[in-house]
């Protein structure tokens, strides 16, 4: 990345073009989760944009991973508060909060049954995991599921990856082992 | 740059907790810029971007992970019983795991000792006597169910010396008798066992008689009594 920016600075627009090309991507995808809906492309253009124009005109900060990062939340946060604006002019300001909570392409429903499928299978065998993903639904976040379950943040990251490990596993073959 | 693992494993290890949206703001922004670094996490969560997303979203999801059951039911004391012996933590730290491991440990040494001690080891009893000129007694308890182990000093015991020790009940009849005992240690201290089997209630009178001149004279004598 270090090398790419320094050929963009030199005016190289292969460069500027990958490296836009590379923070698009990334954004839209951590956009998607923050907002979980289709501004997440608009806000990620916007946010590789400013990035473009100011390493342009700036000195490139030392963990540039980080500024670019400041920037996209900088863009979701002004986001948000333009919706927050907009809700409270709103009548059915409830319908637009829930729409904001789903994924914007509708799921295969075959793929939706095998996920099931495969989820009751997993809180069979691993109980500890169909209770990590309990409390994630009730709402809480890992320092509290931590406390409830008695385990530091370190297993509970173990249970979790193991859990989409046999979720992957599962959705590929069928079943698990 | 390398796509087949992950730069920060400590930060990717959030990844399932980012995708279910269970991170802190903080972790969640430390992992997003990790994702800004890291190939192999980013493809990992591109790939899983339906499935996280439906397992964020879906209502059917949550009611399916709904039904395991929350914490906040209260529990009975047998699943609080449990809970403790056998809680949410690794197996190192499961209480009842290590007491099984003890007993595994202790169970083996346990059944050794039992079986020597029905063969082998019986506990005994000891009494000491002190040739008196009263007949003032020592006495041993039979109810304890041990073999009476005997010492009993001989201030002019010589070694290589057998001597005549007899036993006699009150009533004048022998529950032990040796001809040639000559087992005295370095402090003249003869020993004898006698089986708790043998031994009755009462009072007894050990004598010893020394060889002289190819005769028997009259040596220590001894009293101890048996109480019930």
């Amino acid at each position: 990345m270090k090398e790419l920016l320094a050929q963009a600075r030199q005016g190289n627009k292969k460069a500027e073009e990958e490296i836009f090309r590379f923070l698009y991507e990334r954004f839209a995808l951590i956009a998607k989760y923050r907002l979980g809906r289709e501004e997440a492309r608009d806000i990620s253009q916007d946010a590789c944009m400013t990035i473009l124009e100011k390493f342009r005109a700036e000195k490139i900060p030392e963990n540039f991973e980080a500024w670019a990062h400041g920037v996209l939340r900088m863009k979701i946060g002004n986001f948000l508060q333009k919706r927050e604006v907009r809700h409270k002019v709103m009548v059915d300001e409830m319908f637009i909060g829930g729409a904001a909570e789903q994924p914007d392409i509708p799921p295969n429903p075959e793929f939706k049954r095998k996920l099931l499928d495969c989820l009751r299978k997993i809180i069979q065998v691993y109980p500890r995991y169909a209770r990590a993903m309990n409390l994630v639904h009730q709402g809480y976040k890992t320092k509290e599921i931590c406390d409830r379950m008695g385990i530091n943040a370190g297993n509970l990251y173990v249970i979790l990856n193991r859990g989409r490990s046999m979720l992957g596993r599962c959705l590929i073959k069928g079943g698990i082992e | 740059m390398n796509i087949d693992k992950c730069k920060e494993p400590e930060i990717g290890a959030m990844l399932h907790a980012y995708e279910l949206g269970a991170l802190s703001e903080e972790d969640t922004e430390r992992f997003e810029v990790h994702l800004l670094k890291c190939r192999y996490c980013f493809a990992s969560v591109k790939q899983f971007e339906t499935t996280a997303g439906l397992l964020r979203h879906d209502g059917s999801v949550k009611e399916e992970v709904a039904s395991v059951g929350s914490e906040t039911t209260e529990l009975s004391l047998l699943r609080r019983s449990l809970k403790f012996l056998w809680p949410e933590r690794p197996l190192v730290f499961k209480p009842a795991l290590a007491l099984l491991v003890i007993l595994a440990l202790i169970y083996p040494a346990y059944l050794g000792l039992s079986e020597k001690g029905s063969n082998c080891i019986r506990p005994v009893g000891s009494i000491t006597l002190l040739p008196l000129r009263t007949m003032m007694t020592d006495t041993y308890s039979l109810s304890s169910g041990k073999d009476l182990v005997l010492s009993f000093v001989f201030d002019n015991a010589e070694p290589n010396t057998k001597y005549r020790l007899t036993i006699k009940d009150a009533g004048g009849n022998v529950i032990y008798g040796d001809d040639a005992f000559a087992d005295f240690d370095n402090f003249q201290t003869g020993r004898i066992f006698v089986p708790n089997s043998v031994l009755r209630a009462g009072r007894y009178h050990l004598t010893m008689e020394v060889p002289k001149a190819d005769m028997l004279i009259k040596g220590p004598e001894y009293y101890f009594e048996v109480k019930p």
